[in-house]
């Protein structure tokens, strides 16, 4: 049988499909920019995000460039309707509910933020290990095969209840709070990392990899980690805003935080509001406009990347077999048949 | 074949069993962050007590013994139904075992909400990728994901209720009903007794709360149909369906629908957890006579063995959701052999 | 000469995915006479399974979209019919095998099950005065005509196309023990020696070669005017392969129905097809009686398969390749698609496609159409 090798390509072969890389240290971002092009709303939950960020950092910074008065700076006026001078009314104790708001800005998004990144730390980590080192009977197994154990046994647990239970239990106040929401959060990091890991460990390249020599170490930063981080990235997206959702309500159950005070919080206002909302409804509807707004952009954010970066939901993207576009350029090498015989043959 | 009675029987029993280690987990977890992580558990129990009760409070519950005595002491009063006593002296298990119903007839009232309108959304979202109907589902499904539970309750209370006419606190307009409470669920309560208007009071009581709690926790399920449909209808057994002449209702509900459901069945049983989390705050908003209001207040009143109890509660409650929907699962599935 | 079963007219389909578009399909014609087997072949990607999809509009759209082009069944073009009217006219008109037997089946129902569905359709249509295989023409208050359409109205259709339907619907469904036996009927169609038992398993407990079987026995219990039979042995063992394709052979005897075989393998064509069409990049580049095609190529790309094939028609030496290699569908070459790996290409063959096939008068030896879209198809044939 004669073969002969496949001319180069007449014209340049774009891989226009969307599941292709470009590959190169701006890779993450290539990706990042195309979800943001296909997708509309996901487009609108960043540009959210980005502002509310933005408004954040400044607030926590110098909070006179956006916010007119302090948390318990007394405005003159009661019970005021929204108007000019006060965007969002005032209260029962002539506070500006449009400041308050803002001022809660820095506070709830660094919680959830906060949060989300020290489970996504800690039960990463451990998931990252339990995956790799997993084989049965060994150290590394052993561990293994607990942890899953007790993230099961986590898992188990409304995470919600058991926070509200700890942060009782550990004494009411924002540092608890938190503690208490870690504690319930990291378990599911831990799920997540594992199981993308055993899903990519025996992948041929790892094994190619192996091969090679690069020690196990590298492979698991190298090649694993950075073969997982795209649903990793669009669950910790989603994620900052369940736990920015969790730790309002933690404030509105439990009164972790003291408000009005100098650090208001949007859980804690709405519930220290809510006997007058029938009276004067821009009291917690501002507030809580707050929560759900940032809570949907980030879901609308996270919810569009997962559409692209998710292999489960990747085909949804891509969709139709039968789209298969342009053939690979295979000579006609002496093939019985136009195509490959399936492998069974053989 | 694997998939006899005897075989299924089997199947449920086996998982039946896997539920003990969960529970003796459960019950290891909350005991560590109820003696292990703090400091002096009387203190947080009986936070307004004088030193003397603490005192008696330490040895009453044996907290100078070392730990694993005292995490033996712990589960066998657990077994026996000793809960330990909120501090105005009420038992915690008496109080939650009667509150239990209403709470289940909340959560799966909204369950039901959830597969009802929840899948079909997500077959619409499927059938539109990409397009308006998708984009609009999405915001639909987000609104609800985003919505914390506490603003929605409050408004609903505040706001919808008065809007449609509906009652806001309760279950039912005038206590105590005149029939037995045999299940303690009103609707089912009402039905048995045949009593007509109070069955479609208590539908009314129970319709906001239901619906808000489904519409927090509607994503998960309207997502995952969809991204379940999404792999589904690309495959040849629709195209097969399609060519047998079959109307697109038929294919969508009936071949493509009854895979992706497979998938979907499995993820209903995680979102137990999130119902059973937005009962705290619905429940005491709607004065819900069930465990969330009963969470909601033991947090309120530094009722501690109140809180642990709905924990513990809460998590034999998602394990058991668990184990159904992974039932369920088996017997959607062929493919899966009962042993 | 009799009227086609199938009329293919000047089909365009395009696939729009992300910024790029991949003509699948440009500008495919050609007709399928009553009880004639017409098979296509072609490499992977050649938009042969395209054309299958599109015949009975099973296209996801997007990301396909049909361009332009007629597809005429039984007198009714299929492409501008609302898409409430399709069920009835793949119903008991169209039948479809597909490729994957994996997939082909319902994972979650047991044989009998689907089988008896496909019965069932069929025997309700046929119960329905005028209502098989050509669609009932919009009446004054059709609601197709309405601009939105709910799940319920989508659910009754296909079943219930108009009045006299909904008096069928009302009659009791045919009894289940006559759908029985016409169910077992086509399993022993299709050699199934213990059809009781296969009855009652699900697809996941069949093999693929039992699977395909079911299949063809699914499509032939509609009866189909025409039958689509997308690849039907590829993804098969070669000895399941063999024996699929006996049965195939066997049946087409039998049921004489018309045929559109897609394969990749020109020996399976050789031994079913009366009719071959070859299919480049999206083009049908040759039309015509297998024999003459085979024997008498006018398409250098035809002929170029035919001399890569190990068989009869090259015994010595190496097979031939073809130089170059397939062109990216988003960006085709100008004039005729071959010409960059053509051994005969002129000047005018990177300009102008060539003539199109169904301009093609029938030769007169046959008195069926041979045609080429090669501008110099004698000097391939007579090489």
């Amino acid at each position: 049988m004669a073969f002969t090798a496949p001319p180069p390509p007449a014209a340049p072969l774009i891989d226009h499909r969307p599941g292709a890389r470009r590959s190169g240290p701006l890779e993450p971002l290539w990706t990042f920019g195309r979800v943001l092009v296909t997708n509309p709303l996901s487009f609108a939950g960043f540009v959210v995000v980005l502002l509310m960020a933005g408004a954040a950092v400044t607030v926590q910074l110098d909070p006179r460039l956006l916010v007119p008065y302090g948390p318990t700076q007394f405005t003159g006026a009661y019970h005021q309707a929204p108007s000019l001078a006060h965007p969002f009314g005032t209260d029962e104790l002539g506070f500006d509910t449009y400041s308050n708001v803002l001022l809660a800005l820095p506070t709830d998004l660094g919680i959830g933020f906060a949060i989300a990144g020290v489970a996504l730390l800690v039960g990463g980590t451990l998931g990252l290990i339990a995956g790799f080192w997993d084989r049965p009977r060994t150290v590394g197994g052993a561990v293994s095969v607990s942890l899953l154990r007790l993230t099961d046994i986590f898992l188990s647990f409304p995470s919600l209840v058991l926070a509200l239970a700890i942060t009782e239990s550990l004494g009411r106040g924002v540092d608890q709070a938190i503690l208490a929401i870690l504690a319930t959060w990291w378990p599911y990091y831990v799920r997540l990392v594992r199981g993308e890991v055993l899903a990519v460990k025996h992948q041929p390249y790892i094994t190619a990899a192996r091969a090679a020599g690069v020690g196990e170490v590298r492979i698991l930063f190298r090649h694993v980690l950075r073969n997982i981080l795209d649903p990793i990235i669009v669950y910790f997206t989603l994620d900052v805003g369940t736990v920015l959702v969790t730790f309002s309500t933690i404030a509105f159950v439990a009164k972790p935080i003291v408000y009005p005070g100098s650090t208001p919080e949007w859980g804690s206002m709405i519930y220290f509001y809510q006997d007058y909302a029938s009276l004067y409804p821009w009291l917690i509807l501002f507030p809580g406009l707050a929560v759900f707004v940032a809570v949907f952009a980030f879901s609308l954010l996270g919810d569009g990347l997962r559409d692209v970066l998710d292999p489960r939901s990747r085909r949804a993207f891509v969709r139709a077999p039968t789209v298969a576009p342009p053939p690979p350029p295979v000579p006609f090498a002496g093939a019985p048949s136009l195509e490959p015989t399936p492998p069974e043959a053989t | 074949m694997g998939r006899s009675p005897t075989d299924l029987v089997l199947f449920v029993g086996k998982r039946l069993l896997m539920l003990i280690p969960v529970v003796f987990g459960v019950m290891a977890i909350t005991f560590f962050f109820t003696h292990v992580a703090v400091q002096n558990p009387c203190v947080v129990w009986y936070p307004h007590a004088k030193p003397a009760t603490i005192a008696t409070c330490i040895r009453t519950f044996g907290l100078d013994q070392p730990l694993p005595v005292q995490f033996y002491r712990y589960l066998t009063n657990l077994l026996a139904g000793n809960w330990g006593t909120s501090p105005l002296g009420v038992p915690v298990l008496p109080t939650l075992a009667a509150d239990v119903p209403a709470t289940l007839e909340l959560v799966l009232a909204s369950l039901a909400l959830m597969v009802l309108i929840g899948i079909p959304l997500g077959v619409l979202a499927a059938r539109s990728n990409g397009r308006l109907g998708d984009h609009l589902v999405r915001i639909f499904y987000l609104s609800g994901w985003a919505t914390p539970t506490y603003l929605g309750a409050v408004i609903a209370a505040i706001l919808v209720a008065p809007a449609l006419g509906l009652p806001s606190s309760g279950e039912y307009s005038s206590i105590p009903p005149p029939f037995p409470q045999v299940t303690h669920m009103s609707v089912v309560d009402a039905l048995l007794a045949g009593n007509l208007p109070y069955t479609l009071d208590a539908i009314d009581h129970l319709a906001l709360p239901a619906a808000l709690l489904a519409f927090i926790n509607m994503g998960i399920a309207t997502r995952v149909t969809r991204s379940a449909m999404l792999e589904v209808l690309p495959l040849d057994y629709v195209k097969s369906a399609r060519m047998k002449g079959l109307g697109e209702f038929v294919v969508l509900y009936k071949h493509a629908l009854r895979n992706a459901l497979i998938t979907t069945t499995t993820v209903l049983g995680v979102t137990a957890g999130g119902l059973l989390s937005g009962t705290v705050v619905i429940e005491e908003v709607f004065a819900w006579p069930g465990i969330g209001a009963y969470a909601f207040n033991a947090i309120t009143e530094s009722n501690f063995p109140g809180a642990i109890g709905v924990v513990i509660v809460f998590a034999i409650g998602v394990v058991v959701a668990n184990l159904i929907a992974d039932i369920t699962y088996g017997l959607l599935d062929p493919k899966v052999e009962w042993r | 000469m009799t009227e086609p079963i199938l009329t293919v007219d000047g089909l365009c389909v395009d696939y729009v995915v992300g910024a790029g578009r991949f003509r699948a399909l440009d500008d495919v014609s050609f007709t399928i006479e009553p009880g004639r087997v017409l098979g296509i072949v072609g490499e992977t990607g050649c938009g042969k399974s395209t054309l299958a999809h599109a015949i009975p509009r099973l296209l996801p759209e997007p990301p396909a979209r049909v361009r332009k082009g007629r597809v005429v069944f039984q007198g009714t073009d299929l492409l501008p019919l609302p898409r409430g009217r399709l069920p009835s006219i793949r119903g008991t008109g169209i039948g479809m095998i597909f490729q994957e037997p994996l997939n082909s089946l319902n994972p979650s129902f047991r044989v009998f099950e689907q089988l008896a569905e496909a019965v069932r359709v069929r025997r309700l249509r046929e119960s329905v005065p005028g209502a098989r295989g050509a669609p009932v023409e919009p009446g004054p208050f059709d609601y197709t005509r309405r601009p939105l359409e709910s799940p319920a109205e989508a659910l009754s259709r296909p079943i219930r196309p108009g009045g006299p339907v909904g008096e069928a619907l009302a009659r009791p469904a045919p009894v289940s023990r006559e759908v029985r036996d016409e169910v077992l009927e086509y399993l022993r169609l299709v050699r199934i020696n213990d059809p009781e038992t296969i009855l009652r398993l699900y697809p996941h407990e069949l093999s693929g070669g039992m699977r395909q079987r079911i299949m063809i026995a699914m499509a032939l219990s509609e009866k189909p005017a025409l039958l689509i039979a997308d690849e039907p042995t590829s993804a098969l063992d070669v000895t399941i392969q063999a024996q699929v394709l006996t049965l195939m052979k066997e049946l087409i005897e039998e049921v004489r129905a018309s045929i559109l075989f897609i394969s990749h393998d020109l020996g399976v064509i050789a031994e079913t097809a009366d009719d071959l069409g070859v299919m480049y990049a999206g083009h049908l580049v040759e039309v015509g009686p297998v024999a003459e095609v085979f024997d008498r190529p006018r398409h250098p790309y035809t002929r170029a398969l035919l001399r890569a094939a190990p068989s009869r028609y090259k015994s010595d030496g190496p097979l031939d390749t073809i130089p170059g290699s397939v062109p990216n569908l988003s960006h085709l070459p100008a004039g005729c698609t071959f010409h960059p790996r053509c051994p005969i290409a002129r000047p005018v063959c990177a300009v102008d496609p060539g003539p199109p096939l169904a301009a093609r008068a029938p030769s007169p030896g046959t008195g069926r159409v041979h045609a080429s879209a090669c501008h110099f198809p004698e000097e391939v044939s007579g090489r």
